[in-house]
């Protein structure tokens, strides 16, 4: 620690100016590398029509081979000949789709309650908290099984559930944030001014809010992306033909003895983009929280 | 060196701490020289971020855990700085003890009373769960609370601010300690809670003969009671000396200005205060040179190329760091004071209709356990022009008065006037409209701007709402900053973490100002500020005041601040006005036995002030759950009778212009214990 | 607000939460006909499915059937199965020895391993053991129950054959083989919980450690692993408790997922199997076994708030 330098008073040594250098901050290889993996899946989920690999539904071979032992079938086909590369890019598209829509709806329903009823207190406090708590209580994957043993599942009821189901913890997040900006002065100073109701919510604690939010938004697309990879291996999220990660390893499950490429090679897709999306959202919460210190 | 250093029992050479951060590396600490003999008392004074915490805790051993400390400091020929050595650990918490700010943070709220008084001598002294437990109950007992055996199973939420401050004094007592540190222990507390703390911590090291280093940013709090006083300022001590000979002769140029900022119980009203420019210095890096040249009006070239060393005078033990000081005889600093006399203040026309007037106000908040009844029917009236400040103990309710007043806060019943118009009963609509007449000012300026928002986006906001747009709004935006000092073109883009204290209240005041209103009421607008960036403030206001011929309801703790801006006083006690006058006479010769007590706590910054002579006033305020019946202030008033409990007294006059609710209100000549315009300790 | 008020409040408050529960998913399944059509199989006519609905007593309004149900369930009938015709409480019982082991387990595990690791890496934040936990937290929250299965499976089971690849051994049986059985069924229960609990205590426990009174602990010459577990564990428990009870849903997630592909007895392969045949008096019963739960839990961990804060009680 201390390299104790006796000297006399008055008698300092030289000030020390070079050891003044700003403490590099280190760039946040973590962020970038994340950022460029869903900036990756997205496009080739987007562009999957376009790149030159072969139809889902077009085997490639004769039957399976093992990943890395042929180009441009680097990931190996499966037992009837389908190319896994090109199952892996198309079993995106529809997970991707549900995740964002159920996160926009989520995001939507809960921000406006939470910042409302933070807002507003009272009664409407009151239900809110009450829809919440209910909506808690229900165990999310046993409710979906429940909603996939009455309706057949499509995109836009997937959706719905998913974000109704994540509605109390967006709703939470959003009530605690705006509570928090609410005790504020700067609150109380824009209510000496006047502001109505929504123009405080919009223009002056929404702002305030937005960081932790979006930041929250990634982490529930991680989420949602793992609870459609369960639905689907458990054989009842979006319906065949097109692929999804999660009934892919459920059919190379089968298999696992002898081709356990079938189930790691989507596995490991789908923990790479969860843990892309998780680790956006922590960079950007810490961002977050981080913000308008003296030091 | 006037303190024979073999006496010496904390000595620090040379002393710095650096921090490493984004922006480069702080030094809170930058070349600190300081000696401390036994049962000697220090005040260690300065404003925010001068360092003074980061001191006390290089002592104690507690410095930040990124902090790196160099050069020397032994305690009693121990090394504290060398890390946790088992010599080092015999010291902390044992030799030397520190008592915090905030008793409310600093003690654990999950550890029970008891054990927290008791652990330290647990540790240090190997004393059993029993003889730790006796040990507790005789330091409570010591410290004078109530009922010390029944505080042993308690929390600290369970007692008051100025209990938990004494049982944070009975912590740092547990081992007996050689020296006590008492890091601005009574800022969080109310002047007369404060004056109990005070006089305890006095005479404890009076009894125990213990060193003790009082670090205030107070310059009255350890006028009075200590022997020697070092200002602190950037980092480094700017000045040193007998207590005595700072106050008279203060030679350093940073020490003569903040001498000369602070306004006093005794200077005349409306004094224009000399202020210092600028704000705090960045605390990155270590720059050759003067840390105050930057704001110093005497500074000359050397003080910018150069670090002036903190030399002793003569044989005197007075030392300060400056190139150019100040001559010894040359006329006390607050001298500019009174020579600078204050705009004529347009002063109140009595007679005419009140501008703002409010009647039998009351404010109650429901909490779990009943109703506090924070504001329980004031009235008053304030005609064009006036100022009338408003002081009064923590919790009297002034910030609930002042925010149910612009209608921040929902009253209860009562009515508020703006030329005859009542705003409580107004719809949203109108009271927008009416939003433009009457506006406020809250303590916290950073707090009170929008983090998101730019210094303009902040001023423009209540326009915006007014309907104001494009080249108008501009235009008016730029005016109001203008109109408080701070350059749009410089300041307009930043936001407001970006800007010091004193430059964030002047936006605050902008945003209020920019609608023109008649009326402004100011919560606090100085008590989050240093004392030199305060006084900038205060005359703004004043200006403000002149200028636009504003009526201003001020609210303050800070009765020497209320006395230099106020033309009238309302002090409050407990949800009601106890007294309401003019400043100079209420506070020459109070008539309520509140305000004469409230007014002799206030620390003054003046040594030869004999605190000692005025009553201090015992107990604490009653919970505002359950006000006493009859007089509210009957459980501490020192002449209470059996009628006060039984009859509550109205506000009346008891004098020409002066009202006050006491059934035996005192008269006759002013009291002695405030001082004369004459009696000034700078002479 | 006095006690009683306030505990009348909350129980008002559950009671409320359990029956719009019930109510919802009573209300989900009631969605078209199909219970009928699914047990008789795609060639009856539609004279068949109307006949087994009124037996069933589906051609009943919906509140009268919600209704009658309730009447039941408060009484502990829960019905029984429409396929097997056991009695639904049986179904339930049968199972929640299974699962109950794998949640207490997979809880305790978490507690185990977050609590004392989020303690030592908050007191050393930036360091080594620091950075790997913090890591390998994010990637536990990353991954997948039905992924950590497969890979525990196929890892301790498949490679390297040291515990059954499925199959339950009840406890009372053989203690022995009844934890090698559950232990990889709680280890994909247990990650996700304990990667938060992680995260969330040491980021409390940072947080009180920049208190003040932490700071006048050490002015205390107290020693630090005292500091640490008689100053700033307990203030810092707070959120953890309570997401400790929120856990309850995550945890029921990861053993239906681990049941299924463990192939173990409990509620949450009862509840698949019921979903796919469409066995709505089992995953009613199930649903509302776990939202009672839910609802029990959390009221402990309010009880246990104001254990550990002496504040709570008072506000
Ligand atoms: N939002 C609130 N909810 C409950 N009680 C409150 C609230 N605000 C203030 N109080 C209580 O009302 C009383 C008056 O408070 P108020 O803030 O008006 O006092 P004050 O004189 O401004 O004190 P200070 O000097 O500390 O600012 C106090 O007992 C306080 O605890
Ligand atoms: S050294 Fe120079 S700049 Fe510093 S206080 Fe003295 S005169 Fe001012
Ligand atoms: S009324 Fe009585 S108790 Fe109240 S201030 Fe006057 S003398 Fe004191
Ligand atoms: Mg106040």
């Amino acid at each position: 620690m201390s390299a104790t330098m006796t000297t006399g008073p008055g008698t300092r040594p030289a000030a020390a100016e070079d050891e003044d250098a700003p403490v590099r901050r280190r760039p946040p290889v973590s962020l970038v590398l994340c950022s460029v993996w869903v900036v990756l899946v997205l496009a080739s989920t987007l562009l999957a029509g376009l790149l030159p690999i072969a139809g889902y539904d077009e085997p490639v071979a004769d039957g399976a081979t093992p990943p890395f032992e042929s180009w441009p079938e680097f990931l190996g086909t499966d037992s009837v000949g389908l190319s896994v590369l090109s199952r892996v890019i198309h079993g995106a598209q529809l997970s991707l789709a549900v995740a964002l829509l159920g996160t926009v709806i989520g995001m939507a329903g809960g921000v406006a309650l939470g910042t409302a009823a933070a807002y507003f207190k009272g009664w409407l406090a009151t239900v809110v908290n009450l829809l919440s708590d209910v909506v808690l209580a229900f165990p999310g994957l046993v409710l979906l099984l429940a909603m996939a043993s009455v309706t057949r599942p499509s995109v836009w009821s997937l959706s719905a559930m998913l974000g109704l189901l994540s509605l109390p913890s967006s709703l939470r997040i959003a009530y605690a944030n705006a509570n928090v900006q609410l005790g504020r002065d700067y609150v109380l100073a824009a209510r000496a001014l006047g502001t109505p109701a929504w123009r405080m919510i919009v223009r002056e604690v929404l702002p305030n809010i937005a960081h932790s939010l979006v930041a929250f938004g990634f982490v529930m697309v991680a989420t949602f992306m793992i609870a459609l990879g369960a639905l689907d291996f458990l054989g009842i999220g979006l319906p065949p033909p097109r692929p999804s990660w999660g009934g892919m390893i459920a059919s190379g499950f089968d298999s696992i003895r002898t081709r356990p490429y079938l189930v790691f090679v989507p596995a490991a897709v789908l923990l790479l983009t969860v843990f892309s999306f998780n680790t956006i959202g922590d960079r950007l919460r810490e961002r977050a929280d981080g913000r308008g210190g003296h030091l | 060196m006037t303190h024979d250093e073999a006496k010496s029992l904390l000595r620090i050479r040379d002393l710095s701490v650096r921090i490493p951060t984004a922006r480069g590396t702080i030094w809170p600490l930058d070349g600190v020289d300081l000696d401390l003999g036994a049962g000697e008392t220090l005040g260690l004074v300065g404003e925010s971020g001068s360092g003074k915490s980061m001191l006390v805790r290089s002592i104690m051993g507690v410095t930040p855990a990124a902090s790196t400390l160099s050069g020397e400091l032994t305690f009693d020929g121990v090394d504290l700085a060398g890390g946790r050595t088992e010599q080092a650990r015999g010291v902390w918490g044992k030799r030397v003890a520190m008592v915090f700010q905030d008793s409310m943070t600093s003690l654990n709220p999950v550890v029970r009373i008891g054990r927290q008084v008791s652990e330290g001598a647990r540790r240090h002294l190997g004393l059993t769960a029993a003889q730790a437990r006796e040990r507790a109950l005789d330091l409570l007992d010591l410290v004078g609370i109530p009922e010390p055996r029944a505080r042993l199973a308690q929390y600290p939420h369970q007692l008051s601010g100025g209990m938990r401050q004494r049982v944070a004094i009975a912590m740092a007592l547990a081992c007996d300690p050689d020296l006590l540190i008492a890091d601005e222990a009574t800022t969080a507390l109310d002047v007369t809670i404060q004056r109990q703390i005070l006089d305890l911590l006095q005479e404890i090291q009076a009894t125990r003969g213990m060193a003790m280093i009082i670090v205030s940013h107070d310059l009255g709090v350890v006028a009075g009671r200590t022997d020697r006083i070092a200002v602190m300022y950037g980092g480094r001590i700017a000045e040193e000396s007998a207590t005595r000979t700072l106050f008279a002769e203060a030679r350093h140029r940073y020490t003569r200005a903040l001498l000369g900022a602070l306004p006093t119980l005794d200077m005349p009203r409306h004094s224009v205060l000399p202020t210092v420019p600028g704000s705090a210095p960045d605390p990155v890096g270590r720059p050759r040179a003067c840390r105050f040249a930057p704001r110093c009006p005497a500074a000359v070239d050397r003080c910018r190329t150069e670090r002036p060393r903190l030399l002793s005078q003569g044989d005197s033990g007075h030392r300060f760091a400056c190139f150019v000081p100040v001559e010894p005889d040359a006329a006390p600093a607050s001298a500019h004071a009174a020579a600078v006399a204050a705009p004529a203040a347009a002063t109140p026309a009595a007679g005419r209709p009140p501008r703002l007037e409010v009647r039998d106000l009351v404010c109650r908040y429901r909490v779990p356990g009943g109703t506090i009844h924070a504001v329980s029917g004031i009235s008053f009236a304030m005609p064009p022009g006036e100022t009338l400040g408003m002081v009064g103990e923590s919790g009297c309710g002034k910030s609930s008065a002042a925010k149910a007043i612009v209608r921040l806060q929902q009253a209860a019943s009562g009515s508020v006037l703006l030329d005859g118009t009542d705003l409580l009963t107004l719809s949203p609509r109108e009271m927008r409209r009416q939003r433009t007449r009457i506006q406020i000012v809250l303590q916290d300026p950073i707090a009170s701007l929008n983090p998101r928002k730019t210094v303009r986006g902040c001023v423009a906001e209540g326009l915006l709402i007014q309907g104001v747009r494009g080249a108008e709004l501009a235009a008016k935006v730029d005016d109001a900053l203008r109109g408080v000092g701070v350059d749009p073109d410089i300041h307009g883009g930043k936001k407001a973490y970006q800007l010091s204290g004193g430059q964030a209240q002047r936006v605050a005041i902008a945003r209020a100002m920019a609608l023109d209103p008649d009326v402004l009421v100011c919560d606090e607008p100085v008590s989050a500020l240093d004392v030199s960036v305060q006084a900038q403030v205060l005359n703004l206001l004043e200006r403000l005041k002149a200028e636009r011929g504003l009526t201003m309801l001020f609210v303050s703790h800070d009765l020497s601040v209320v006395r230099n801006i106020s033309d009238r006083v309302a002090v409050m006690y407990l949800g009601t006005i106890v007294e309401l006058g003019d400043a100079d006479q209420v506070y020459s010769a109070p008539a309520h036995p509140y305000t004469r007590a409230l007014i002799g706590a206030v620390p003054v910054p003046d040594p030869t002030r004999d605190h000692a002579s005025t009553p201090r006033l015992e107990g604490q305020l009653p919970s505002p759950l359950s006000p006493p019946s009859g007089c509210r202030f009957r459980t501490r008033c020192p002449m209470a009778r059996q009628e006060c409990a039984d009859k509550e007294p109205p506000l009346v006059e008891v004098a020409p212009g002066r009202l006050a609710a006491c059934h035996f209100p005192l008269t006759g000549s002013p009291e002695p214990a405030a001082p004369s315009p004459t009696a000034r300790m700078r002479q | 607000m006095s006690g009683t008020t306030f505990v009348a409040k909350k129980l008002s408050h559950l009671l409320a939460v359990v029956l719009l529960v019930s109510l919802g998913v009573t209300a989900l399944l009631s969605q078209g006909g199909t219970v009928a059509a699914q047990i008789l199989g795609p060639n009856a006519n539609a004279g068949q499915i109307a006949e087994l609905e009124r037996q069933l007593g589906l051609d009943r309004p919906f509140a009268e059937r919600y209704l009658s149900w309730l009447a039941d369930a408060v009484r502990g009938d829960l019905g029984e199965s429409l396929l097997t015709h056991v009695p639904v409480t049986e179904v339930i019982t049968n199972g929640f020895a299974v699962t109950f082991e794998l949640m207490v387990l997979g809880l305790g595990i978490a507690l185990l391993v977050a609590v004392p690791l989020a303690a030592y890496t908050a007191r050393n934040v930036g360091g080594k053991i620091d950075t790997i936990a913090t890591g390998v937290s994010s990637l536990f929250m990353s991954l997948p129950s039905f992924v950590l299965a497969i890979g525990l499976l196929y890892v301790f089971a498949v490679r390297l054959g040291m515990l059954p690849v499925s199959g339950w051994v009840p406890l009372t049986q053989d203690p022995v083989g009844n934890l090698r059985s559950a232990i990889l069924p709680s280890l994909v229960l247990a990650l996700h919980p304990m990667a938060t609990f992680f995260r969330v205590l040491r980021s409390d426990m940072i947080t009180t450690l920049q208190q003040d009174f932490v700071l006048t602990a050490r002015a205390k010459g107290l020693n630090t692993a005292y500091i640490l577990l008689r100053h700033a564990l307990r203030p810092s428990l707070t959120t953890l408790v309570s997401l400790a009870g929120l856990s309850i849903g995550s945890l029921m997630t990861g053993a239906v997922i681990s049941e299924v592909i463990f192939r173990l007895p409990g509620m949450g392969s009862a509840i698949v199997n019921a979903v796919t045949q469409r066995d709505v008096p089992i995953v009613q019963g199930v649903v509302l076994l776990v939202a009672l739960t839910y609802v029990v839990v959390n009221t402990l961990v309010d009880l246990l708030q104001a254990v550990i804060d002496p504040r709570v009680q008072t506000s």
